[in-house]
């Protein structure tokens, strides 16, 4: 794709104005910024992609729809974002179907050879070993709740004086490595946990450029096939999770890294006869965008209830957080995740 | 609601069939039943299974809510070390939810207490009066019903503890004719509706009742005022319904701690953490069974809130001469 903005065709004249960043993907198909939540350049100064448009393969009507579940906007040249009829409801449907999975093959593709080359140049064991060999690295995962035995089963370790590239500016620190193992044991990248961040967006960054979500599993050797599991955010909370939540052996533990997560790693769920949601109390709150055509802050959506719906209702059940306390902090103090566990509820339960 | 008599009348045959299904279930659901809280006690009392009522009886200010959050406790634990799905339903007419938490809190801290698998029924710290009063026992069993199923999947009860049954406010149809005979109604209909829970519910119910005030009727003996079945506030409803009763009596409310008391075959100091517990009844138990029926034992509250029984204690308070069996 180039970074110059290409021109929209007849059929998609309604949306030109209120689209930006418009590039041409095929013959059938582009992507823009949406008219409703917006988009801006990506970091690496690609362009936003949150909104496609496309002529259906059927008659070649042209469609358009944004891609961010809480915006969800949909248009075609007579409606927008309005009641759409069975038939054009599947359209957008097969749509989205058609792009998860053509993004989930390129995606596990590129996975494939990541965990190759990672496991060839054997960087994780090289940190963890130096982060061995420092008793204040040792300390830092302790403080997290992870014993020396946990810091080395699940490598865990230290890459000093790592350049941080910032939005204002460049700087060194120390920066505390996690590995992160798949649901299928292959270690796929190297978080970085920054020890001294100068902004909150600051704190993490990838050792190697995956460009995608991952479904951490922080035992990730000797374990059976399991029918329940249960999904935190974040690879330390996960970690926190199994190793203090005094779990029975039958509930695997995962983390993701947003509280929501692509809908290809929520797939990678749909063995689990049962899936415990354990996110953090702010996955409760409504979102926020801002129209850009009217300025105006709108609600969005639930973040769990969305994870939830993607994942199956009947299968899904809330572990209601500590308060405002995240889990690993609260099992630090004595939480019993279990029981927490054992309390879930079903999502429609749920009053908001 | 047709009457069938078919399910009253069984001959000998299905009753022997009965007693041995049960005694089959008792067999196979010993984890679900609840021991009792001292543990140096329980070869002579029985724990309580499900379907079953224990009443503990003290006069007021004697510790019913304090043995009622013990035993509570205890479940709470055995309940986590089981990694068991279900919940304690803690009932209390007396002291807010808030305030009922407060001492776990300060033991173990809001994290650990926040994750008890517990159903805390009561009122709330700023809740109006006129709400406190729809908790009769309808809007109890209402509400243990309604805790049950606000998980989606149907969430078993592990045990309910009530505190207690004489605070019971009063059913909306029986306020307005609140006489001493309908007051006596109303407490053997609310104990009788305990006791229904336990097999609505399939759990252990533990309640609380308060027994006599100002004057027992006929105490252990004059100087030990160990409430007797005779003691229980509205009498013989409150004793009648329940399968196992227990009443307790904190010396030193009674006499100054330091205190000798000398009768029968007791001899002892009065101490500040002594508790005299008496095993009054045990439905269905022969002395084989419930070794402590109708005996009377010294227990000790200790720092941590345990009640400590120890026979070598329970001697050295008896006269020279006497031997506790």
């Amino acid at each position: 794709m180039s970074n110059s903005q290409a021109e929209l065709p007849p059929e998609f004249a309604g949306l030109v104005g209120r689209v930006n960043y418009v590039q041409k993907k095929n013959e059938n198909e582009y992507s823009s910024s949406c008219p409703q939540c917006g988009g801006t350049e990506h970091e690496d100064g690609s362009f936003p992609d949150r909104f496609v448009l496309w002529r259906s393969s059927r008659r070649g009507e042209p469609f358009a729809m944004c891609l961010r579940g809480h915006c969800n906007f949909k248009w075609s040249p007579s409606k927008q974002d309005a009641q759409w009829t069975a038939e054009e409801r599947a359209e957008f449907q097969a749509k989205r179907v058609e792009l998860e999975t053509a993004h989930a093959e390129a995606t596990e593709h590129r996975l494939a050879e990541l965990a190759e080359t990672i496991k060839s140049q054997g960087i994780a064991d090289r940190y963890c070993r130096d982060g061995q060999m420092k008793s204040e690295v040792q300390e830092y995962w302790e403080r997290r709740g992870l014993s020396v035995e946990w810091q080395v089963y699940l490598k865990l370790g230290v890459l000093e004086d790592y350049t941080v590239k910032g939005r204002l500016s460049q700087y060194k620190d120390t920066a505390y490595t996690i590995p992160i193992f798949g649901e299928s044991g292959r270690m796929e990248n190297i978080k970085l946990r920054m020890a001294n961040p100068r902004s909150d967006d600051e704190r993490f960054r990838n050792l190697y450029k995956s460009g995608c979500q991952h479904l951490y599993t922080p035992v990730h050797s000797g374990q059976e096939r399991m029918n329940k599991c249960v999904v935190l955010e974040g690879e330390v909370k996960a970690a926190v999770g199994h190793a203090w939540g005094r779990l029975p052996k039958d509930i695997r533990v995962h983390g993701v890294q947003s509280k929501q997560p692509e809908s290809r790693v929520l797939r990678k769920l749909d063995d689990y006869e049962v899936v415990y949601l354990a996110f953090d109390p702010d996955a409760y709150r409504r979102s926020e965008y801002v129209d850009t055509k009217t300025g105006e802050v709108l609600e969005g959506k639930i973040a769990i209830m969305e994870v939830a719906r993607l994942i199956g209702f009947e299968r899904v059940r809330l572990v209601l957080p500590p308060g405002n306390t995240k889990f690993d902090d609260a099992m630090l103090k004595g939480y019993n995740f279990n029981n927490a566990i054992n309390m879930a509820i079903k999502p429609e339960k749920l009053a908001l | 609601m047709t009457f069938n008599p078919k399910a009253y009348v069984l001959r000998s045959d299905q009753v022997v069939q009965k007693h041995e299904e049960r005694k089959a279930w008792r067999e196979e659901n010993k984890h679900l039943a609840i021991p009792f809280f001292v543990k140096g006690l329980r070869h002579y009392v029985p724990p309580v299974y499900p379907g079953e009522l224990f009443l503990c009886g003290a006069a007021s200010g004697e510790g019913k809510t304090v043995i009622l959050s013990e035993w509570h406790r205890q479940m709470q634990k055995a309940l986590e070390d089981s990694r068991r799905r279900a919940v304690t339903a803690f009932i209390s007419q007396e002291e807010t939810t808030e305030r009922l938490i407060s001492d776990d809190i300060d033991r173990e801290g809001s994290s650990a207490i926040s994750s008890k698998q517990t159903l805390w029924i009561g009122a709330t710290w700023g809740m109006k009066a006129e709400d406190i009063e729809d908790m009769h026992m309808t809007n109890i069993v209402e509400s243990l019903h309604w805790g049950q199923d606000s998980f989606g999947d149907k969430m078993p009860l592990a045990g309910i503890f009530y505190d207690y049954v004489q605070s019971t406010p009063a059913d909306p149809n029986r306020r307005a004719q609140m006489t001493e005979e309908l007051r006596r109604l109303q407490v053997k209909d609310d104990t009788r509706r305990l006791f229904d829970a336990a097999k609505t519910f399939t759990c252990p119910v533990i309640a609380a009742a308060q027994t006599m005030l100002k004057k027992l009727n006929a105490p252990f003996n004059n100087q030990m005022l160990i409430p007797s079945q005779r003691d229980f506030e509205e009498g013989a409803g409150l004793f009648q319904v329940p399968d196992y009763v227990g009443s307790f009596w904190l010396a030193r409310n009674t006499h100054a701690v330091g205190k000798t008391v000398e009768i029968d075959n007791w001899k002892f100091k009065v101490e500040s953490n002594l508790v005299f517990f008496w095993f009054l009844k045990a439905r269905g138990h022969r002395p084989d069974t419930a070794p402590g029926i109708s005996r009377v034992f010294p227990l000790r509250i200790q720092s941590d809130g345990e009640y400590l029984y120890e026979p070598e204690y329970h001697q050295s308070l008896l006269v020279a001469g006497y031997k506790n069996v």
